[in-house]
């Protein structure tokens, strides 16, 4: 993977023709009153790829994560999934194009026991309707039974299964960060979009999440990860880009963007972070 | 004694349908809708201009209502639930936009005065100040009881009627609709980011309670016979209400013990009032106090309720992979392996 | 023409005493940031208090007096037995909204018990009638608004000049940085609830001693005017208040002239929400969301 470095303009997108893209974002500009958080972003991820997303804290990437995730509007640009633009679209719309995410303070849903946490996660199709509800029962239970196997083996998978009917808020910060990716698990989305995902995690449970991560990109899942810990962003990602400024700075691999100007410059006297 | 019971136990279970009713906007999705007793009103208007003949206007009276169509009981009350579900509709298309919710309970707030001063001013929709009387005993035509077993027959009916409520809205709670309704209300964000439509949700559920008031109302008068701006304010609202926070939010049968607590129970003991040498008059007043303290005391000291909610759990003893290997196991020592 | 400037000679009266009572309730807000449905109790026990007076004095100003003081007594017992006892519990919003709504409950069953269902008369002199200017207004009208307006006055300097008032905005503007700086938030906060009180009881009073006779729901229909003029005000805003009573006031007796004067609500409600609709942070922008401090 060549290094590119830049200077002023954007990567060049249209290396990206050739291979497969799942999601291109061009030119992508959030302004919060006065605050330029995120100033014309172009970047694209290939499909089932992990793809990392870094940058020192104020460069704009959970405006982008945002903007992706559907809870912003973005100001301009364009957000391209799978071959739909999504920019713009509501949460709920974004996520039934295939695209699921965890949150930096893991919100699992409190009073909902840890499989039931599951059950909402799996995708609905059009049977979480009264209509469903009253006339459908025998077909909802079909389902049902399947999505809960499906849990039961997933909540396993991740080492939770004996807090399986514990209401989630019983659960440690640790043990919600797994619920999460069990949660996407559940999902099966096109693409899992992680929110730092590692922040303030003791090291058993990192390597529970790497491990989750690996499933993702084994299962055929894109995975976009938002990280500060660049070990480990540069053991397992693909490709890396680098934002500052609201703006992409550099893509490329960790070895070869360690030693990038620009890069070093942005972590504030380079070296800090290796 | 006896008609005084199954009096008690007849408004005991209509009310009882009510608080079912309000304990899925509060219960089940977290939102406070204080319009609920005018849906209850609506349900009642609804089955009253529905069963009623027309109306023959009297010289000199001011009075009069609208339809008038003189329908059947059950289609009477199907009717005024439909009539529900349609005003909740509107109504919540209005309030649910709006994502605070301390804006959607003063809407709705709101709302239930309007319809109170709307709904019992105008004497040509509903009858005005004199409401609607009149309502034809359901049945009682065909089956020409005597009155004692005309009330017991009632009360069976309306039982029935609780039974199927509950059996009905059991159904919702545990279905994939209801779990959407609780994600939403325990982390809409997170149940937006999963797929859910928050603003559908919301409605789709205070549709369910309106049309259960609805429901409920139309029940009412078929049962009393008559309906009119005396009988129903809003603060009839926070009784019910109580009735649900007392008795276990999201939990219906905590609902319906709840009903019977604070809506059934406290209102009868209040009446022996005059016994302590209260004045008579002062009943409904105490019991709302009650009521009101009850709800208090409760939220300080068992917030859940009575009845807390159940969670969805599995009774499954192994994991399914240590029950896969138990199979292979078995399997393999059947075989002689 | 003449009806249109009558009709807003009373809407002046009317906002008056909706400009008293929603000023108390954005005060009480914008430091307690809950919404108090119990908010017209608070000037219903003024009412009250003011006609137990009345009876045995014909004295407006010792009515007032004792409207104002049980209004501050009832608002800071509210305060101490409701509001704090379940704010350090940490409930939601909504769960404080039916608190408050359970708490408006008892305040009325008691006074029900106490005074009786029924509406009572206020005794009170007939007003003569002044023409000033284009509108026409009694004695009683007139000794509303300035009332109201002296009342206003002396709180805007209150809020404006003096040391509680300072420490008053700084608590409503940060809580938490307020109290950095060494202000007694709770004294703060309690005496903001007295204050709330005094000032609704006596809207309370006026209130009754305009329309005559009452009965102890008076205060709690009252609320969705009150509701309306905070709303399109701005929630929490004092001089938002004041404005948005201006405008429910007038626009409500004005568009008495065109419905019926039973529907005059109705109008308020209309504004209302056209209001949450077009502009839902109201015309001074509502500070921040009810939440629990």
């Amino acid at each position: 993977m060549e290094t590119r470095i830049e200077t002023r303009r954007e990567p060049d997108i249209t290396t990206a023709k050739g291979r497969d893209t799942i999601l291109e974002v061009r030119d992508l500009v959030k302004h919060y009153g006065g605050v330029k958080a995120v100033d014309g972003c172009s970047f694209n991820v290939p499909r089932g790829k992990l793809i990392g997303l870094i940058g020192p804290n104020g460069a704009g990437k959970s405006t982008v994560v945002e903007t992706l995730s559907g809870i912003v509007r973005p100001d301009a640009g364009k957000i391209v999934f799978d071959g739909a633009e999504i920019q713009g679209l509501p949460p709920h719309k974004i996520f039934r194009t295939g695209m699921a995410r965890c949150f930096q303070l893991a919100r699992v849903w409190p009073l909902l026991s840890v499989l039931e946490n599951m059950l909402v996660a799996a995708p609905t199709e059009g049977r979480d309707t009264i209509r469903a509800a009253l006339f459908s029962r025998r077909r909802l239970a079909v389902v049902e039974k399947q999505q809960r196997q499906q849990a039961l083996e997933t909540l396993e998978r991740y080492g939770l299964f004996r807090l399986r009917n514990d209401y989630a808020f019983t659960l440690s910060g640790g043990q919600k960060r797994l619920l999460e990716f069990a949660r996407i698990a559940m999902a099966r989305p096109k693409l899992a979009l992680l929110d730092e995902p590692m922040a303030g995690v003791n090291p058993v449970l990192q390597v529970q999440i790497e491990e989750g991560i690996g499933t993702f990109l084994a299962s055929g899942m894109t995975v976009l990860l938002i990280e500060h810990n660049l070990g480990f962003i540069e053991r397992m990602c693909d490709e890396v880009i680098v934002m500052v400024q609201g703006r992409v700075a550099a893509i490329g691999n960790m070895t070869d963007l360690r030693n990038n100007s620009v890069v070093q410059e942005a972590y504030l006297g380079g070296g800090a972070y290796a | 004694m006896i008609s005084y019971i199954t009096s008690v136990a007849t408004i005991g279970a209509i009310t009882a349908i009510l608080c079912l009713g309000v304990n899925v906007s509060w219960g089940w999705v977290g939102q406070l809708d204080l319009a609920y007793y005018a849906y209850v009103a609506v349900g009642a208007y609804s089955a009253s201009v529905l069963e009623l003949p027309r109306n023959i206007p009297q010289p000199g009276l001011n009075y009069s209502y609208i339809l008038g169509l003189h329908w059947p009981f059950l289609l009477g009350v199907a009717g005024a639930a439909v009539v529900g579900g349609i005003v909740s509709a509107i109504v919540g298309t209005i309030a649910l936009r709006r994502v605070r919710s301390d804006y959607i309970a003063i809407i709705t707030a709101v709302t239930a005065l309007m319809a109170a001063a709307f709904l019992g001013q105008s004497p040509y929709l509903f009858g005005g100040q004199i409401g609607t009387y009149g309502i034809p005993l359901p049945f009682q035509s065909s089956l020409n009881l005597g009155t004692q077993g005309y009330n017991f027959f009632f009360l069976g009916l309306m039982l029935v009627f609780l039974a199927l409520t509950y059996a009905v809205l059991q159904l919702l709670f545990k279905s994939p609709f209801g779990r959407s309704l609780r994600a939403v209300r325990e982390g809409d964000v997170a149940a937006s980011a999963f797929g859910r439509n928050l603003f559908s949700v919301r409605l789709r559920a205070y549709i369910v309670g309106g049309t259960v008031g609805a429901f409920g109302g139309a029940l009412f008068v078929n049962y009393i016979s008559a309906w009119n701006p005396s009988s129903w304010n809003i603060f009839e609202v926070v009784l019910i209400l109580s009735g649900v926070v007392v008795g276990g939010r999201a939990n219906s049968i905590g609902v319906i013990i709840g009903s019977v607590l604070v809506l059934s129970i406290i209102p009868e003991v209040t009446r022996l009032i005059s016994v302590f040498g209260g004045s008579a008059a002062d009943g409904p007043a105490v019991a709302a106090l009650l009521a009101a303290l009850l709800i208090i005391v409760i939220l300080r000291f068992r917030p859940a309720g009575l009845v807390p909610e159940r969670k969805l759990t599995s009774s499954e003893p192994q994991a399914p992979s240590a029950a896969a290997a138990n199979a292979n196991a078995s399997l393999s020592t059947r075989v002689g392996a | 023409m003449h009806q249109i400037l009558l009709a807003l000679g009373f809407g002046l009266v009317t906002a008056a005493i909706v400009a008293l009572s929603t000023v108390a309730l954005s005060l009480q807000f914008s430091v307690t940031r809950t919404i108090n449905f119990a908010h017209g109790e608070l000037m219903t026990v003024g009412a009250y208090a003011g006609y137990v007076v009345a009876r045995a004095h014909g004295n407006v100003v010792f009515q007032g007096l004792a409207a104002m003081g049980v209004g501050a007594l009832l608002a800071w017992l509210l305060n101490r037995s409701l509001f704090r006892t379940f704010r350090r519990l940490g409930v939601s919003v909504l769960i404080l909204l039916i608190l408050t709504i359970a708490g408006s409950q008892v305040i009325q069953a008691a006074l029900q018990i106490a005074f009786g269902a029924t509406t009572v008369n206020y005794p009170r002199g007939a007003g003569a009638s002044h023409q000033v200017g284009p509108f026409e207004w009694t004695s009683t009208d007139i000794f509303t608004m300035l009332v109201a307006l002296g009342v206003l006055i002396a709180l805007h300097f209150m809020i404006q000049r003096s040391k509680f008032g300072k420490a008053q905005r700084a608590v409503a503007d940060d809580i938490l940085l307020a109290r950095t700086t060494g202000i007694r938030a709770e004294r703060i906060i309690d005496i903001t609830w007295i204050l709330d009180g005094a000032i609704a009881g006596l809207a309370g009073m006026l209130l009754v001693f305009q329309v005559g006779s009452f009965n102890p729901t008076v205060g709690f229909t009252f609320l969705l005017v009150i509701f309306a003029a905070a709303v399109v005000g701005g929630i929490g805003q004092m001089y938002g208040a004041m404005i948005g009573a201006l405008i429910i006031g007038v626009v409500m007796e004005v568009g008495a002239i065109y419905v019926s004067p039973d529907y005059k609500q109705s109008v308020a409600f209309i504004v209302l929400v056209l209001v949450l609709f077009i502009r839902p942070q109201g015309i001074i922008p509502a500070r921040g969301e009810a939440t629990v401090l």
